[in-house]
């Protein structure tokens, strides 16, 4: 509430409080008018008195019915339902806890997954007016392309072709562009601030009026003007508020000081306001803003913005006031066929015109910004939503239940209020009144269990995860919303049942009335928490078995005692012709360290999620037109195959013979020797690697020279794809950064003696990351563990509700049948008659339950086959094992309630009534 | 103790019917809710009893509807305030209207009664 509706409220309020004051006065008044009349008519005081409040009747109900032609009655009468619910609810504390807490349960765990799902797929950029933004791509980086202009959608823009949208901008307010991806960088500030010690930091490459087009202003100093990004421009750099706390504890004179940056001096011109994280969400943000003119000096590597090739761009925009997205692109659309064509000049072929036509830029919307997590995470998240919204109907049916029994005690209450005056509308109100106040009650504590949940799952989401995943004002709203749905859900049932009370019936005696319906009700609200937790349980089994067959898959090489240690030679300040000689002395270094068996050096390391692909041409094989001659590729040294445990099945694996002037050698792996040789021999056969046209060209080949076993090194659940291993030696261009190093023990205990063995060969090399093979074979499957934990909780919270449920309902049961179950025993039952009867009635519901979630299960599981690996979604052996285990807790709910009934004492019993 | 013989001399008042009455009452000048009671049922020679219970709620709706004022004022015969209440122009309208209404209402059951008038 603002101030100004405050101050309404409470003049509202007072108003009230004098009309009151007036209605009294007026009915007093009245009495006193009515009585002088009838004293002047002969009676005494007393009677004349007493007459005329007779005359007028109840006060009370007068007051009630002038107060509802106020109109402000339901204000009134939601007080009183919130008081009388208070009440209610002190009044019963065990049933109070047990239902709050299911509903706390149940509420929490929404609650938990929204505030994700609101921070990963819904939150906004923190910057000016971020719903104007547009993107050319949201998606996560796909890294850089270079060779030929895109056929299809543009995700990314050489420098020339962002200058000329920069040119013939017609929709936007402005137009920046930024790398796609972060750079590492060696930081290096001069005397005391570090001892002159290299750091690791992240830094982004962004053109001059990118945070002018964010409208992002500086915390501290100045962002970048569009002077700070032309050719001979003086090196500056922007600093993020919290490398500049970490660094700097806040000093300001941070500001104008030097720093050498991946070897190149910078001048520190003004720092990000707090909340500025740049356009990603949830990767570890820039620590340093560079203009892209300093991206030589940044990547140390030779100029991309005078390639006409290279791919590497991306762009955020201020749409224009009145422009649309669509427009936006629809123009977009013409003026990059308009540059393709200038770029191809006048004369080009059918089949360049064909594809500069197919060329198009999709813009994304730039409000969310750019976050790999969204890509990865968004159906994961919806199916975690999905299911936390059936525990949660599984909660309300248990609480359904509970308010049920209860009102069938409150029956007399009910019945009393009835006769007294009250009208079924304004009970129905009341209960409703009352189940949104348990449901509130349940959502607050939902919210303290989903406050300690969320940064669980964060953690679980992202190990390296930043910004903070908070309760903010739509979570608030959703979890109210939430509660106050659930009161009604689950207060519908008990509240349409006061509407039907008989009220005759209800006054003569105790025994409740409609008890067939009771519990036809509550049965059928177990069946349904029955189905539902199978239902759930069988999906969680699925996803539990996927993610079992994933880890123990078959990789093809051994990720036991290895560890991988990530560097970058690029920092170093060595020329490419050097890396050879560095390699050859890290290995010969390593390789004979005492703990450690081999060591090797890649490209890229084994599950790590990087990956590159390369069009090949092969001797002797004729491709179908149009056919896709991509093969992976990684870049090894010597030793890589031993290091791994990757097979090498024919001839030899890469060595140290291989040298940069030695003849040009590739291994390849079975699933390449399959595809393009049909298991012919493969050794000596020739290859062009990175020519895709055909007949090859004039350069010469490389030739077969092992053949290795099948390895997935990129994902789990990918079937094993072509591979081509190159050696590293006879390609300069790949600073190749990855070490990995097979131990004789413990890999991570040899991890400081590797790290000073890497120090000795060149103390500049910097060491980005320690950890085992084992550890990043484990992460890559960081999703579907998470997936498959939490609905593996959820199920079994699930079915501990229902159980509860069930439960319940057998005990209500039991209690009813007290003095039939001392009969039958009279008459000679024994106690196992009396166990069976009524285990075999909690039995019957159960396999009712049972059957309908077995179907629904059949028809849910089949949606998420995609997301299963190495199980059929109808696997028989999960769907008995579901069902063996919820039947087994359903026996052991109703043993407890039927053991009761069995220790029944008949003569206790008969006395009973 | 009312007698049940007197309650069956009088008539309950029709829903509706009693607003129409308060508002002829009103027209008349300003009265406290004690004097609207009063005047209709010594009008109507007692027939019609006012609900006092009814009445209170009954002049709120109206005040609430614009048809009528109401105003603490000192009453002429005593040295006291009492809620005053008078017809507003819209109230003055709504009586002429609903005055209307019930004429052609008694005509028309008038004439299903006692059809032998017509001729």
């Amino acid at each position: 509430m603002n101030l100004w509706q405050r101050l309404k409220f409470w003049r509202l309020w007072s108003r009230r409080q004098a009309r009151e004051a007036e209605l009294e006065r007026e009915l007093r008044d009245h009495v006193e008018l009515e009585a002088e009349e009838q004293r002047e008519a002969g009676m005494s005081p007393e009677e004349a008195t007493y007459a005329a409040r007779r005359a007028l009747g109840n006060t009370a109900q007068i007051k009630e019915d002038v107060r509802t032609a106020w109109g402000m009655q339901w204000l009134e009468t939601l007080l009183q339902d919130l008081r009388y619910g208070l009440r209610q609810l002190r009044r019963n504390p065990g049933f109070t806890v047990v239902v709050i807490l299911s509903l706390a349960l149940g509420i929490g765990a929404n609650t938990a997954i929204f505030t994700v799902i609101d921070a990963v797929l819904l939150q906004s950029l923190p910057v000016k007016n971020p719903s104007k933004l547009v993107l050319l791509d949201s998606g996560p980086d796909q890294g850089t392309d270079s060779g030929d202009p895109y056929v299809g959608r543009w995700p990314a823009l050489s420098f020339d072709s962002y200058q000329y949208f920069v040119r013939h901008n017609e929709s936007f307010q402005g137009i920046a562009a930024f790398r796609k991806g972060t750079d590492p960088l060696e930081v290096r500030w001069p005397r005391a601030a570090s001892d002159g010690q290299a750091e690791q930091a992240v830094g982004h490459l962004v053109s001059g009026n990118y945070f002018k087009v964010l409208g992002v202003t500086a915390g501290l100093g100045r962002v970048f003007d569009p002077s700070d990004d032309v050719p001979n421009a003086r090196p500056t750099a922007v600093i993020s508020y919290d490398y500049w706390q970490r660094k700097f504890h806040g000093d300001p004179s941070a500001i104008g000081r030097t720093v050498d940056l991946n070897g190149s001096p910078f001048t520190v011109v003004g720092i990000t306001p707090p909340e500025f994280f740049g356009e990603r969400m949830f990767e570890r943000p820039p620590d340093f803003w560079i203009p892209i003119t300093f991206q030589p000096e940044i990547m140390q590597r030779e100029s991309w913005l005078t390639r006409k090739d290279m791919y590497w761009l991306n762009f955020i925009a201020r749409l224009k006031p009145g422009v649309t997205r669509a427009q936006a692109q629809a123009i977009l659309d013409v003026q990059l066929r308009q540059f393709l064509e200038g770029q191809v000049g006048g004369k080009h072929s059918e089949g360049i015109k064909r594809a500069i036509n197919q060329a198009y830029i999709q813009l994304d919307p730039g409000q969310n910004g750019i976050s790999s997590l969204r890509a990865h995470y968004s159906a994961s998240l919806r199916l975690l939503m999905g299911i936390v919204v059936l525990v949660l109907l599984v909660a309300c049916a248990n609480v359904a239940n509970l308010l049920f029994s209860r009102s069938a005690t409150r029956q007399r209450e009910i019945s009393m209020r009835l006769v007294v005056g009250a009208t079924r509308r304004r009970l129905v109100r009341q209960m409703l009144t009352e189940s949104v106040l348990i449901a509130i009650f349940g959502g607050a504590a939902g919210l303290l269990l989903a406050e300690w949940g969320v940064p669980l799952l964060a953690t679980l989401l992202s190990r390296d995860l930043v910004l903070s995943v908070t309760t903010n004002s739509a979570v608030l709203l959703f979890t109210l919303a939430v509660s106050v749905l659930t009161g009604l859900v689950f207060g519908l049932v008990p509240a349409l049942r006061v509407s039907r009370t008989e009220l005759g019936e209800a006054m003569k005696g105790a025994t409740p009335t409609g008890r067939g319906s009771r519990s036809a009700v509550t049965r059928g609200l177990v069946v349904l928490q029955v189905a539902v937790s199978l239902v759930l349980l069988a999906g969680a089994a699925l996803f539990a078995r996927t993610l079992v067959d994933l880890e123990n898959q078959n990789l093809g090489f051994n990720r036991d005692n290895i560890l991988l240690v990530q560097t970058n030679p690029r920092l170093t300040r060595l020329k490419a012709a050097d890396l050879d000689s560095l390699y050859r002395q890290l290995l010969d270094r390593l390789n004979n360290l005492p703990g450690v068996r081999s060591a090797t050096i890649a490209y890229y390391s084994p599950m790590s999620g990087h990956t590159s692909t390369t069009g090949v041409t092969v001797q002797g094989y004729t491709p179908h037109p149009g056919e896709n001659m991509e093969v992976n590729e990684n870049q090894v040294a010597p030793y890589y195959f031993e290091t791994l445990g990757i097979p090498v099945l024919l001839g030899r694996p890469i060595g140290p013979q291989d040298t940069p002037t030695s003849p040009k050698v590739i291994v390849v792996n079975q699933a390449f020797a399959r595809r393009f040789f049909h298991r012919q021999n493969v050794i000596g056969r020739r290859v062009w690697v990175g020519h895709e046209s055909y007949p090859p060209p004039a350069e010469p080949p490389q030739e077969i020279i092992g053949l290795v076993a099948d390895a997935r090194v990129h994902n789990q659940d990918q079937k094993p794809q072509p591979f081509a291993y190159m050696p590293l030696s006879q390609d300069p261009s790949f600073f190749a950064g990855n070490i990995e190093v097979r131990t004789a023990g413990d890999p991570s205990a040899a991890a400081a003696e590797i790290r000073k063995a890497i120090r000795q060969v060149d103390s500049a090399l910097p060491i980005m990351s320690i950890q085992t093979l084992r550890r990043q074979v484990y992460d890559r499957l960081n999703q579907q563990r998470l997936v498959a934990r939490l609905s593996v909780m959820f199920s079994l919270l699930a079915l501990i509700l229902a159980a509860v449920g069930l439960y319940g309902v057998m005990a209500y049961w039991v209690s009813r049948r007290t003095q039939e179950i001392g009969i039958r025993m009279a008459l000679g039952a024994k106690k196992s008659d009396v166990l069976r009867l009524v285990v075999g009635r909690g039995l019957a519901v159960t396999l009712i339950g049972t059957g309908f979630g077995l179907g629904a299960a059949l028809g849910l599981t089949r949606l998420m086959a995609s997301s299963l690996y190495g199980v059929k979604p109808n696997d028989p052996l999960t769907f008995i094992g579901v069902s063996l285990v919820v039947v087994g807790v359903a026996l052991f709910a109703s043993y407890i309630p039927a053991r009761r009934a069995a220790n029944v004492d008949p003569m206790v019993a008969l006395r009973h009534e | 103790m009312t007698t049940s013989k007197q309650i069956a001399d009088r008539l309950e008042l029709m829903q509706g019917t009693l607003d129409m009455l308060i508002l002829r009452t009103l027209l008349l000048g300003p009265f406290h809710g004690h004097a609207i009671a009063r005047h209709i049922q010594r009008t109507t020679e007692d027939v019609l009893q006012v609900d006092h219970g009814s009445l209170y709620p009954a002049l709120h709706r109206l005040e609430r509807k614009g048809w009528i004022t109401a105003k603490w004022e000192m009453a002429k015969d005593r040295n006291r305030e009492f809620k005053y209440y008078r017809l507003t122009p819209a109230g003055r309208k709504q009586l002429a209207s609903e005055h209307s209404k019930w004429k052609l209402l008694v005509a028309s059951i008038g004439r299903v009664m006692e059809p032998a008038q017509e001729n």
